[in-house]
């Protein structure tokens, strides 16, 4: 079977095996700042919470972009008092209330509804608060807490500051730009509608 | 390369297969396949398709405020279908419902009819109704709803903006009134033969 073989014939599958990609770690996050990678991560990999911040942004990069700037703070303020909520008051998971939050903000975008700056600002740190509490919940007695919650606020004011701004700048330039940002909030209206009502039904997720 | 070589080919092959790669315990498979399942629900079922596009052609027809109203109000009444599909309402008749849908609005294209905007809201309000409906019923049988969820809603999102972009070809003259209409009675066609079919006349 073998008769034949030339070695050179295995070079190319050598160079490819050589050439295989494997994950690189360039921060190994076990250790050190582990916990702060794993606050940031816990907030940016869940699909509901990644979907919360980007209605966040929408509905606050639609007012005014004075008004908007108060998302800035009150994101991570929010995100900051959620989690030490949690820690402090650890009890269930508040995922309908959050699911309930997107719809909220779903709606307010695609209708374009405009508050005042303190209402923005309290309903911005209001629902922060909420996915600040979530992933809170999180954190067990061996998570460095500090460095979690600083990932997670981290997480947030990158992801808030950075959508809202492209939002409430983009919006200002052309009037179907605007009209693209309040149908992406018709979707998420949508999304949360059918999720609070799976939710509350109490209907089992079946597999496949 | 000759056939010589197959057998040094094979086991390279066979080595290079057995190579570990990252195994990871929490994968969002289930995510990304719910997530696919949902964007491919709309697109697997051509009278959805077809009407979801003819939602978009249909604004395009009628120029602002519809142009942007009719793909805004369209999810948001297909959420209240998928709500009564995932509470477990029995709609009737939802496929027929779906097939006229498509016929109806293949037809206002074509006829190029123009509607008052509550009117054209109303009538677009209805027909998402039993498309969500019908997304709606599956979605406690997917792994992750919510992954779920948001494929269809994007799925549903993006063919309106298609058939927007389709319908802009509206403004181009001589011809672009015609495509747009002929495509409107594609729409409307595809509608009446799932319409047949839906009441076993096919």
């Amino acid at each position: 079977m073998m008769r034949g073989f030339r070695a050179f014939h295995l070079l190319p599958f050598v160079a490819a095996a050589a050439l295989a990609p494997s994950p690189a770690h360039a921060h190994l996050v076990d250790i050190r700042f582990g916990d702060f990678y794993g606050g940031a991560l816990h907030l940016l990999t869940g699909l509901q919470y990644g979907l919360l911040l980007l209605a966040l942004a929408l509905f606050a990069g639609l007012h005014t972009p004075l008004k908007a700037r108060w998302m800035l703070l009150a994101a991570p303020l929010g995100i900051g008092l959620g989690a030490a909520a949690a820690l402090a008051f650890p009890g269930p998971q508040v995922t309908l209330w959050l699911t309930g939050a997107l719809a909220l903000l779903g709606v307010g975008t695609a209708l374009q509804l405009r508050s005042s700056a303190p209402v923005l600002f309290a309903l911005g740190t209001a629902i922060a608060a909420l996915l600040g509490y979530e992933n809170g919940l999180a954190m067990t007695d061996q998570t460095d807490t500090l460095l979690f919650i600083s990932g997670l606020i981290g997480a947030a004011v990158v992801v808030v500051w950075l959508l809202t701004a492209v939002v409430a700048r983009l919006s200002t330039r052309a009037a179907w730009v605007r009209i693209g940002f309040r149908t992406i909030g018709s979707w998420i209206a949508a999304v949360a509608i059918i999720l609070m009502a799976f939710s509350v039904s109490g209907t089992p997720a079946v597999a496949g | 390369m000759s056939l010589r070589s197959l057998p040094q080919i094979a086991l390279c092959g066979a080595l290079v297969a057995l190579m570990p790669s990252a195994a990871l315990a929490h994968a969002e498979v289930a995510v990304g396949a719910g997530l696919v399942n949902g964007l491919m629900h709309p697109i697997l079922g051509p009278d959805h398709l077809v009407a979801m596009v003819a939602v978009g052609l249909w604004g395009a027809q009628l120029r602002a405020p519809l142009i942007w109203a009719l793909p805004v109000a369209f999810p948001l009444m297909m959420a209240v279908g998928g709500v009564l599909g995932v509470i477990g309402v029995d709609l009737p008749a939802v496929e027929i419902g779906i097939a006229v849908s498509a016929l109806a609005l293949g037809l206002l294209v074509a006829l190029a009819v123009k509607a008052p905007n509550a009117a054209a809201v109303a009538v677009v309000s209805v027909f998402a109704i039993f498309h969500g409906h019908a997304h709606g019923t599956e979605l406690p049988h997917a792994a992750t709803p919510i992954a779920y969820g948001l494929g269809f809603v994007l799925s549903t999102g993006l063919l309106h903006v298609s058939g927007i972009a389709i319908g802009l070809l509206d403004k181009i003259k001589p011809m672009g009134g015609s495509i747009v209409r002929g495509c409107g009675g594609i729409v409307a066609l595809v509608g009446l033969y799932y319409l047949l079919r839906a009441v076993g006349a096919l």
